[in-house]
């Protein structure tokens, strides 16, 4: 084998990299993450076909549909997304496949970009899928390769579990060489493939004859170290806490077992329990493993104490001083920490923030002028999942709900239904295209007055800028094709804009049915990487009265308040995009420098 | 060495995950055991970023808390934020500066009040606003210092060298060592009285 000096690559690299010398053929993903990079490295590589699909569905189900071809395919999304393919990927267990289908779940323990934690190995209990765990980049490669030998062995689909501090951390890994990528061949077998009752009966009695093949396959996936009648079990990342913490503490009689297959655990664990008196077992999120161990002792009959999410609780990432309070209560050794003195210090949050030129930020700043210009005394704001979430801050304070993608429209029909007030639906382009044409279509269906804000800025703009559906079909004519009757389009930079929404908003209080307006302007990052801003946005002092709407209201980054109550522009941070040029009712805020060339076409994409 | 941990905090867009990526790379090109990871939210720009980079003999990506040994800060307020990793023995390289959150009516915090909390650890400041206006890189600059001060025992100039991309870094680099190598003079000066 061809010996490669070790990389410093992120652990979605060396997935997509044990993905690559696997055979895979074909990749598909929705952006979400920490999931993300793992398509954006499958992509540099032609010989294989790389794809951003509409949503984790239409991923998933290419995946599978080139797997039951024969072909070695990978699909990836973040663990909420799981919850959007799942409806398929329960079937696919059923079918099984016949070349190899990896499904990568990146996990957000901590909630650093998610709505929810949710432990995604449930799906594995649930769907008798197994699920496996790498605990650092280097054991996330070799587990990526050991996910697609299961898969083509025993023709099941394997999850690969993954999560921010293997996704997202740097490391050494030494990566395999590259192998031909497998494609597949028509193979039509509709006796297998496709679940009317009579085939699905007999495809259940086959899935849990794989299971139990399964089970064999993962009966090797458990490191173990040391020996004692203490166990301390690590699952995925918390199995490199322990390891450290052990190295660290250097405690005497204990044993240490990592699990890498943490759906179905291997039975083999039994074995190295043998001779044990107490066990504990550390896991992010859910006691999926701990569960399965107490079941294995239970049937077993064994005497053993088992112990997990009592001591180290389960809300939120693991870390080390959670490890180690754990440890120190499971052992009954003090663990010293050398934790300076915590002192409360009075610091202002610091909450993520809307960008220079983000054409959200003033979608939001005319959408409440143009309701009040409508004569909505009251609404609520129905929001969804994107960079646009960030308009449930303050000053904005826009967004009511959100808690899941495409859920706004669903959401509002509720809202109205049960208060007859007239909601806001707000959606950005690359959601509206993932989960809100239903919304769209249930709102003509069921008549429902709302008016829906379509903020499309021409990407997947939170993930990184992945192209959106909307620069291929018009939202227009989309929203028009399901009936909606009224459509209007506009410039959010414009102060026009809240008359669009004025007008629209009287709409649907005339003719209680849905409007859609769609604030069109491209994400402010992809315009400036097009084109290279030469002016900026300056204030004229004499002008400027202090009246505080341009850094307080309309709060873009580069806005600062100087110390007698006048604004002024940090020409570091400003792209001048003109955003806050028409928010200054003094008209103190001007453009200066050329215009560059190519700079209206850049935002309008 | 057995193990070092360094954190380096900011706000997004300052160069606090490619500081964290150069540092890496560095360890990595010395052939040193090294995790780099990165900690942010949802947008690009505006929120709290932190990436913690540790090196030598580790398993896990995170820095417990007092486990520090180095705090880079490109911001003030992003310094006291997470004064609590901080080791007791730990240095500080600080970015001189303030920025509020873009939020509405946010009560200001002054520079001193950073500098009077962190006075329990030995503080090395820069003005990134002035080496931005020189021509320099700032996140490069610090990197520069922190290496004089507190790398070289572990690093060659050239691990860095190596790592850099494009004169400006390399330029940005050597100004922060030659600051490094100033501020050890006054240290040594002060032993002397």
């Amino acid at each position: 084998m061809l010996v490669q000096r070790p990389r410093l690559i992120l652990g979605n690299e060396a997935i997509a990299y044990g993905a690559l010398a696997s055979g895979v053929s074909v990749a598909a993903g929705y952006p979400g993450t920490p999931s993300t990079e793992i398509i954006e490295t499958l992509m540099k590589f032609k010989d294989v076909y790389a794809e951003w699909s509409s949503n984790e569905k239409i991923a998933f189900e290419t995946a599978y549909g080139s797997a039951i071809m024969g072909a070695r395919s990978l699909v990836t999304m973040k663990h909420v997304g799981m919850n959007v393919a799942s409806d398929s990927i329960m079937s696919s267990s059923y079918t099984g496949v016949s070349g190899a289908l990896v499904i990568v779940s990146a996990g957000d323990p901590g909630m650093w970009s998610s709505q929810s934690e949710q432990d995604i190995r449930h799906y594995g209990l649930m769907g008798l899928i197994p699920i496996i765990e790498p605990f650092d980049p280097q054991s996330a490669h070799d587990l990526t390769m050991r996910a697609f030998e299961i898969s083509s062995k025993v023709g099941h689909p394997v999850i690969l579990s993954t999560n921010t501090r293997i996704s997202h951390v740097r490391s050494s890994v030494k990566i395999a060489p590259f192998s031909d990528p497998i494609r597949g061949k028509l193979n039509k077998n509709p006796f297998k493939y496709s679940l009317v009752p009579e085939v699905a009966k007999k495809d259940r009695e086959e899935q849990l004859e794989r299971w139990n093949k399964i089970k064999e396959e993962v009966s090797d996936m458990i490191i173990t170290e040391g020996s004692g009648e203490k166990v301390v079990v690590g699952v995925g990342i918390s199995y490199s806490y322990v390891k450290e913490l052990v190295q660290l503490l250097n405690p005497h009689n204990v044993k240490v077992i990592g699990v890498t297959s943490s759906v179905p655990v291997p039975e083999s664990i039994l074995k190295e329990l043998e001779g044990a008196d107490e066990v504990l077992v550390i896991e992010e999120l859910d006691p999926i493993v701990e569960n399965q161990i107490k079941e294995m002792v239970v049937d077993n009959g064994l005497h053993l104490k088992i112990m997990g999410k009592r001591l180290t609780g389960r809300v939120g990432e693991m870390d080390m001083d959670r490890v180690a309070r754990a440890l120190s209560e499971f052992l009954n050794i003090e663990v010293k920490r050398e934790v300076s003195s915590e002192r409360s210090l009075e610091i202002p949050s610091r909450p993520p923030a809307m960008c220079s030129g983000c054409p959200h930020r003033s979608s939001f700043f005319f959408l409440k002028r143009g309701i009040s210009l409508g004569g909505l005394k009251e609404t609520f704001y129905s929001g969804d999942i994107g960079c646009y979430s960030l308009g449930l801050l303050p000053p904005f304070n826009e967004q009511d709900s959100l808690i899941s993608m495409g859920s706004s429209m669903g959401v509002a029909n509720g809202v109205y239904r049960a208060t007859s007030i007239i909601p806001i639906a707000i959606i950005g382009d690359s959601t509206f295209f993932h989960s809100g044409l239903a919304g769209v279509a249930n709102a003509v269906f069921n008549n429902l007055p709302v008016l829906i804000l379509v903020l499309d800025n021409r990407s997947t703009a939170m993930t990184g800028q992945q192209p959106s559906p909307s620069t291929a079909i018009d939202i227009l004519d989309a929203a028009k094709g399901l009936g909606v009757k009224y459509v209007d389009v506009g410039d959010p930079f414009s102060p026009d804009f809240s008359k669009k929404i004025a007008k629209a908003v009287d709409w649907v209080k005339k003719n209680n049915g849905p409007a859609l307006v769609v604030a069109k302007r491209a994400c402010a990052l992809v315009a400036i990487d097009k084109v290279k801003p030469t002016q900026l946005a300056v204030v004229d002092m004499r002008k400027c009265t202090g009246c505080t709407i341009c850094y307080d209201h309309f709060t873009c980054p580069a806005i600062l308040k100087r110390e007698d109550k006048k604004a002024f522009i940090n020409p570091t941070e400003c792209i001048g995009c003109g955003a806050c040029v028409p928010v200054c009712p003094f008209n103190a805020i001007s453009l200066q420098g050329e215009k560059p060339e190519g700079w209206d076409e850049a935002w309008t994409g | 060495m057995d193990r070092l941990n360094i954190l380096i905090a900011g706000i997004g867009g300052q160069g606090v995950v490619t500081a964290g990526k150069i540092l890496a790379e560095a360890f990595h090109e010395k052939g040193l055991t090294v995790f780099e990871s990165e900690t942010h939210g949802l947008s690009q720009r505006g929120g709290a970023v932190t990436t913690h980079v540790r090196v030598g003999n580790v398993n896990v990506p995170l820095i417990p808390k007092g486990g520090a040994d180095i705090l880079i800060a490109m911001d003030g307020i992003e310094a006291l934020r997470n004064a609590s990793y901080l080791s007791t023995d730990a240095k500080v390289f600080l970015n001189e500066s303030v920025k509020l959150p873009s939020l509405p009516n946010v009560k200001p915090v002054s520079i001193s009040y950073v500098l009077e909390n962190l006075r329990p650890w030995r503080t090395y400041t820069l003005d990134c606003e002035q080496i931005v206006r020189d021509g320099y890189r700032c996140n490069t600059v610090i990197l520069g210092l922190v290496y004089e001060i507190s790398l070289r025992k572990y690093l060659d100039i050239n691990d860095f060298i190596k790592v850099l991309r494009g004169p400006t870094n390399v330029k940005s680099f050597m100004l922060g060592v030659q600051r490094g190598k100033y501020y050890e003079s006054l240290a040594a000066m002060d032993r002397l009285v």
